[in-house]
């Protein structure tokens, strides 16, 4: 029997099998496309505002609310993983090096997109507490929908910088050509 | 300007590769990498490292200044 091959679900949440099957499939797929992969951008960034800001409504609308619209950024996530074939989300092994290179440069963009969103809610929150005459509770603005956001903000973004920076697949020709 | 701004480098990687007769997947499969990385070459839209260009223009039976050029290659040279 075969040594066991090394599966990385612990750290980088992909399975082997996965990525190998998603790599291998030459078969047009309409989730690859640069337009649905834009496509999926705008509505995941716009769907985990809205999930985030979901947390402002009254508690049990804002949980309902929450879960639902955490399972379909669940859902999208998954989506925008299978558009860029888990290049985000694969280890070193499994991918050549123009997808290595792509992959690195997407985190790099990633941490920035996402320090710059930090920066700019804690000063937020700063001139909110400054400017609020009543006692401002960050427990009011705390539920179940800004988990949802940042679970996805931190598992997302790089498969979503990916769809962004890499061409969508309809604009490359098929792998059988030969002229 | 960004002091890395890097050069193009043009490639004969479709013409030699057809010549061949070989499809992008057969000679992806053959240096190890996806198929799309061989279509953003040819494109010339990617720059391989310097391994990847000795792989293919050993598979491809050429020297590397053969198939790699920081000048344009004529057209059906």
């Amino acid at each position: 029997m075969s040594k066991k091959e090394k599966q990385f679900w612990a750290i980088e949440g992909v399975t082997r099998r996965e990525v190998v099957k998603s790599q291998n499939d030459s078969r047009f797929n309409y989730l690859r496309t640069r337009n649905s992969r834009r496509l999926m951008i705008l509505s995941l960034s716009l769907l985990t505002i809205l999930v985030a800001l979901s947390s402002a409504l009254p508690s049990k609308t804002s949980n309902y609310v929450g879960t639902l619209g955490g399972l379909m950024l669940l859902v999208g996530y998954l989506l925008i993983r299978t558009s860029v074939r888990h290049i985000a989300d694969s280890p070193d092994e499994l991918l050549d090096e123009r997808q290595i290179a792509l992959r690195d440069r997407s985190y790099l963009h990633s941490y920035r997109i996402m320090t710059s969103m930090f920066a700019l809610v804690l000063v937020a929150l700063f001139v909110r507490i400054e400017l609020s005459e009543n006692r401002f509770e960050i427990a009011d603005w705390w539920g179940t929908g800004t988990w949802w956001s940042i679970l996805m903000l931190m598992a997302g973004l790089p498969s979503m910088v990916v769809a962004w920076l890499d061409r969508g697949e309809d604009e490359i020709s098929a792998p059988i050509h030969t002229r | 300007m960004s002091r890395n701004r890097e050069e193009p480098l043009y490639n004969r990687i479709e013409e030699v590769r057809t010549d061949l007769g070989l499809s992008r997947q057969e000679l992806a499969d053959k240096v190890g990498v996806h198929y799309q990385t061989i279509g953003y070459l040819e494109r010339e839209e990617y720059s391989p490292s310097l391994v990847l260009a000795l792989r293919i223009a050993h598979l491809l039976n050429h020297e590397v200044s053969d198939l790699f050029s920081f000048t344009s290659f004529r057209k059906g040279k």
